[in-house]
């Protein structure tokens, strides 16, 4: 099940470190994998995302040549894994399981030491103070393991993977069990670990991680590719729409993208409102009010204007003027031709400027069609034309604020006009 | 290694030495006669006597204290092994079956009537060899040895055998004695040629150690044992055997002695940490030593009678396991 | 009653409008259930009267057997003896259906003389020949008493120790056992005696008595006053093991002239230390046969070279049935032991 979005054909041999060719995997019974494809070029940071049940630790385990594939195979470096013994592999290859157990008395250090099982004897104890000090955590080394706290633990599973000194990483879910700090930090050692040479191949849940910190992104869906290549184009709210069925918003903020999320609108349409908002006033009820099942359109809002912003990234029928400028003819013309097809027009509690003055016509003109026109009382609190907008607001409905109106508009249909 | 003191920590392997050889001094000095520590450096150093005192030493209670030491040895070791590989503090090395298969083998050479030096050792062994094998190809599958697997049929297998045996003895009949007392676990009347056989074991003793880093990592699974390197089928399989073997050597000279194999694992681990690099050293002493101990306390307790010294194993054994259980640290 | 119009299940059964449709103990109708209910009761009322009664025959039939075993008949008792169990116990008359649990018990019997009489066996007793072709009852730890019931003895002889809870079960049956089973040559005559009153053969049970005794008094004049000799009786060889106090062979090695190592170790059968054996070193060295036990093989085991019974060739091995078993032929057996100890007091004889 491709969505079309397989942005990075299979790569040219010399590029790709890791070739993941048509493999198909079952457990007796239940079908996990089929037909997955993709290519890892040296030094790339991999994000895994998809659903539950979509094979993503399944796809890892076969990476690793710890389950074999019914068809297709998995090459690094031309060669497939599975020719490769075990200690052999582990020297090119490791994983940083999704969960560890281990309830014996051995220090961290002793188990970062285990890493180094598949390099023989030499040096083992250095190499893997090395690897505890690269993840600044050489703090740890003489404490039990089964007494540190679960961050410290995955750091220290991080460090015994890192003691392998593979060429690729995997990671299986690694910070799910971790706070929100703890999550950071473990990402920006995956970070300048990726910087310094290591290909990196994680597997998320938190798709905002992963937009964050992968450059190409994986996403599976019941057990084949829906989707393989840049993060930020996989990662669209189509593609997140197509394949877990919730509506997602891509919303940038000093420079970072982040995406929130809302479960799907309902389909049945409940009617049209159009606003009239600005700065930041009507964000709220776009998101609101297209949850509950209504179609929304908005207008004037300048471009940029964070109602703007918010209602391109919700694909809405804006009326958008240049920014910076007084509402231009033409665009109050498509604002009116919008406000005429709502069932409600609505004047939110922006600010009234003589830059949007012209956007109270709109709502004399619901009025005067006969649509329920409402708008947040105390408008002259939030004049600032110089006293031009309080003019004739007859017939508009007053709502002590927008909570009132979003709190009526949800909670019942229309009343039909 | 942060378990017990500092001091301990760096001596403990000296310490365990010193403890091996007094213990040995110990058992071959006591008896129904004393000799004191001098005369048994005499006699060792000395080679066989002539003179009542020195035959005793030498032909009785020599091969006897050494058989305890071996069969001590080979029990503990088996015991770090199986309990290593199924990450299990109850097991102990009679789990795979291979003591019933020894017992079919004793059997069937009582019943048939065969001289019991060196018949019934020699067909316990092959006994418990074929247990071996059985156990294992059942737990086999596409490659891949399932220990669970294995333990089941294991246990299956010695409620099977226990069933033959007894229909065997009632044909026997009045030979159910010669088995029983063949069973119960017991160094007395063993001499040089037990020993003899017993020396199979020394080699196979030696063998974990050489994967002590290997049953380190297994500890922490299977699977992960494989993502580090570790041809985990390989390693399972040579100290699965290794294991079987030395039980299989133990209870064809002994009979079956128990406590030895559950308990000298889990004190070695309180004193020297979970590294099995040190824990398979001091399990292979201690279980020594201990042995030869309760023997000696076997011999002298209700002299001129003895005690079997599976009696005197459980005594001490079955309290301080409880202890050790209850206790706050990890097994 | 109503009859929902339609109701498939109703219309494949076929009912009339009458009656309640029964499905699966479902009732379709209101008014019927008092009815059904009253039916679940009269059903209830009547399985219980049942399991009362059916307790209570139970009960008669039981009651009844035991009374059974409350009194023997009220005819005063013929024969009254006393056995070793300290049971004292009474008989009508002489036992014509005897029943012998072990193979020392089977042998007295015969040799008083009441073979013929002798309808069950254990598994073990194969002395005297006849013996073996007699009804078994089972092995020695479990007599299988419904055998023994079905052979209507009327005298029962049982060893003591393991036997104990058969013998105890077939006195609750109210089937005569009679314990017999003594530990020293004393013992075996006195109970030969005993078992001549049972079986009424008094006759024949003091002449054989008197020539037993006769045995054990030539055996004591042959070896009177000459030296106690040390004796170690083995009775298995790996453990070791020999006889100590209260045995027969204990016995028997004392009134041949010899004293047991083995009554240091414990009672019955304990095991010995081979280096105190070694360091004892007794003067003669008899062991039971078996398997391990030729006097060559026996000369060759570890340390055993240091015995001075060993050196001196005065190791003897004697049939075990001829010391275990608290019989008439232990006499042969006490004769066999003088003459390992006293070769020279018994030459010329058989």
């Amino acid at each position: 099940m491709t969505s079309g979005l397989a942005i990075r054909p299979p790569d040219a041999a010399g590029e790709a470190q890791l070739v993941v060719d048509e493999v198909t995997f079952s457990y007796p019974e239940h079908p996990v994998l089929h037909g997955v494809s993709f290519a890892v070029r040296h030094g790339d940071f991999v994000g895994v995302v998809g659903p539950n049940g979509s094979g993503k630790s399944t796809l890892l385990r076969v990476i690793d040549g710890l389950l074999r594939p019914e068809h297709g195979a998995v090459l690094l470096d031309g060669r497939a894994v599975l020719n490769h013994a075990r200690r052999d592999l582990a020297r090119r290859v490791a994983l940083v399981p999704q969960q560890f157990s281990l309830d014996f008395d051995f220090t961290a250090l002793e188990v970062v030491e285990m890493g180094r099982y598949c390099r023989g004897e030499g040096g083992a104890r250095a190499s893997a103070r090395r690897a505890l000090r690269t993840l600044g955590v050489e703090h740890l080394a003489e404490r039990l393991f089964p007494r540190l706290s679960g961050g410290e633990r995955q750091m220290v599973v991080l460090a015994q993977a890192l003691a392998q000194q593979p060429e690729v990483l995997l990671l299986d879910e690694p910070v799910s069990a971790l706070d929100v700090a703890h999550q950071l930090q473990f990402f920006d050692c995956l970070e300048r670990l990726n910087r310094g040479g290591l290909t990196v191949v994680c597997v998320l849940h938190d798709l905002n991680l992963a937009l964050q910190y992968c450059r190409s992104l994986l996403m599976l869906a019941d057990g084949g590719v829906a989707a393989w290549g840049p993060a930020d184009e996989v990662l669209s709210p189509r593609v997140i729409g197509d394949v877990y069925g919730v509506s997602a918003h891509l919303h940038r903020h000093a420079g970072q993208a982040y995406l929130t999320f809302s479960p799907r609108p309902r389909p049945e349409r409940r009617g049209r409102v159009h606003l009239l908002c600005g700065a930041g006033t009507g964000s709220l009820f776009m998101r609101r009010l297209t949850e509950a099942g209504y179609a929304v359109s908005a207008g004037v809002v300048n471009a940029l204007d964070t109602d703007e912003v918010t209602g391109r990234e919700m694909g809405l029928p804006m009326a958008v003027e240049a920014a910076f400028c007084a509402i231009s003819d033409e665009v109050h013309e498509e604002n009116a031709a919008l406000a005429a097809a709502a069932d409600v027009v609505i004047l939110t509690d922006v600010p009234i400027g003589p830059g949007n003055l012209r956007n109270l016509e709109i709502l004399r003109a619901a009025v005067a069609r006969g649509t329920p026109a409402w708008m947040v009382a105390g408008l002259a609190q939030r004049d600032f034309s110089g006293g031009s907008a309080g003019v004739e607001l007859a017939g508009v409905r007053q709502f002590p604020d927008g909570a009132a109106m979003l709190d009526e508009l949800c909670r019942r249909p229309l009343p039909p006009h | 290694m942060p378990t017990g003191s500092p001091w301990t920590r760096r001596v403990w392997l000296s310490l365990a030495v010193v403890f091996l050889v007094l213990s040995l001094f110990l058992c071959l000095a006591l008896g129904s006669t004393s000799i004191s520590f001098g005369r048994v450096w005499d006699y060792l150093v000395g080679g066989a006597a002539d003179d009542p005192a020195g035959v005793i030493f030498w032909q009785l209670r020599l091969p006897r204290v050494l058989l305890a030491f071996i069969v001590g040895a080979c029990l503990a070791t088996a015991g770090t092994i199986l309990q290593g590989l199924l990450l299990n503090p109850l097991t102990d090395p009679y789990v795979t079956g291979v003591s019933s298969g020894a017992a079919l083998g004793a059997t069937i050479g009582i019943v048939v009537g065969l001289p019991a030096v060196p018949w019934l050792s020699l067909l316990a062994l092959l006994g418990g060899g074929l247990a071996l094998l059985l156990v294992y190809a059942l737990g086999q599958r596409r490659g891949h040895l399932n220990i669970y697997v294995l333990l089941l049929a294991g246990v299956t297998l010695s409620q099977l055998l226990s069933a033959v045996i007894s229909v065997l003895m009632v044909k026997a009949g009045e030979d159910l004695h010669a088995l029983l007392y063949w069973i119960m676990g017991s160094f007395s009347a063993r001499g040089w040629l037990e020993v003899e056989i017993a020396l199979f074991a020394l080699p196979l003793l030696a063998v974990p150690l050489f994967f002590a880093r290997e049953l380190d990592i297994l500890l922490q699974g299977e699977q992960r044992a494989l993502e580090l390197g570790v041809d985990v089928e390989r390693v399972k399989k040579i100290l699965l055997v290794t294991a079987a073997a030395l039980t299989a050597v133990a209870v064809s000279v002994s009979g079956i002695i128990g406590f030895v194999g559950l308990v000298i694992p889990h004190l070695a681990r309180l004193v020297v940490g979970p590294r099995h690099r040190k824990v398979l050293a001091l399990s292979l002493v201690l279980g020594a030593a201990i042995m030869g101990l309760s023997d000696l306390a076997a011999r002298v307790a209700v002299a001129p009678s003895e005690l079997p010294v599976g009696i005197v194993t459980t005594f001490f054994g079955a309290p301080l396991f409880v202890y050790l259980l209850r206790s706050r640290r990890r097994l | 009653m109503r009859m929902r119009s339609g109701d498939p299940r109703e219309m494949r059964a076929g009912r009339s409008t009458g009656e309640a449709v029964r499905t699966s103990g479902v009732q379709y109708s209101g008014r019927s259930r008092g009815a059904a209910l009253r039916r679940v009761r009269i059903w209830g009322a009547t399985v219980a009267a049942m399991l009362v009664l059916v307790a209570a025959l139970l009960a008669a039939v039981g009651c009844g057997t035991n009374q059974k075993a409350t009194t023997p008949s009220a005819s005063p008792a013929r024969i009254a003896v006393t056995d070793d169990a300290g049971r004292a116990f009474t008989l009508q008359k002489p036992a014509t259906r005897i029943v012998s649990l072990a193979p020392a018990q089977t042998e007295m019997v015969y040799a008083v003389g009441a073979g013929d009489r002798v309808v069950g066996v254990s598994d073990f007793c194969d002395y005297p020949q006849d013996a073996k072709d007699v009804d078994k009852v089972g092995d020695f730890a479990n007599p299988n008493v419904e055998k023994i019931i079905s052979l209507k003895p009327d005298l029962v002889l049982a060893a003591s120790g393991v036997q104990s809870d058969a013998a105890a079960r077939l006195d609750e049956l109210n089937v005569p056992v009679v314990v017999l089973d003594p530990a020293t040559l004393d013992g075996v005559f006195e109970d030969l005696e005993k078992l001549g009153l049972l079986v009424g053969e008094q006759a024949k049970a003091k002449a054989l008595v008197d020539s037993l005794h006769a045995v054990a008094k030539d055996v004591e004049t042959r070896i009177s006053g000459r030296q106690r000799l040390k004796v170690f009786f083995e009775i298995y060889s790996k453990p070791l093991m020999t006889a100590g106090k209260g045995t027969l062979i204990e016995d028997l090695v004392r009134r041949a002239g010899g004293a047991n190592i083995g009554s240091s170790a414990g009672v019955g059968y304990p095991e010995f230390s081979q280096e105190v054996l070694i360091t004892e070193d007794p003067d003669v060295y008899i062991a039971v046969a078996g398997a391990q036990a030729e006097p060559g093989d026996i000369a060759k085991r570890p340390a055993y070279n240091q015995l001075t019974a060993v050196k001196e060739g005065r190791v003897f091995v004697i049939e075990d049935n001829l010391v275990v078993r608290s019989g008439p032929r232990a006499l042969q057996g006490l004769r066999q032991i003088a003459a390992f100890l006293h070769p020279d007091a018994f030459e010329g004889s058989e």
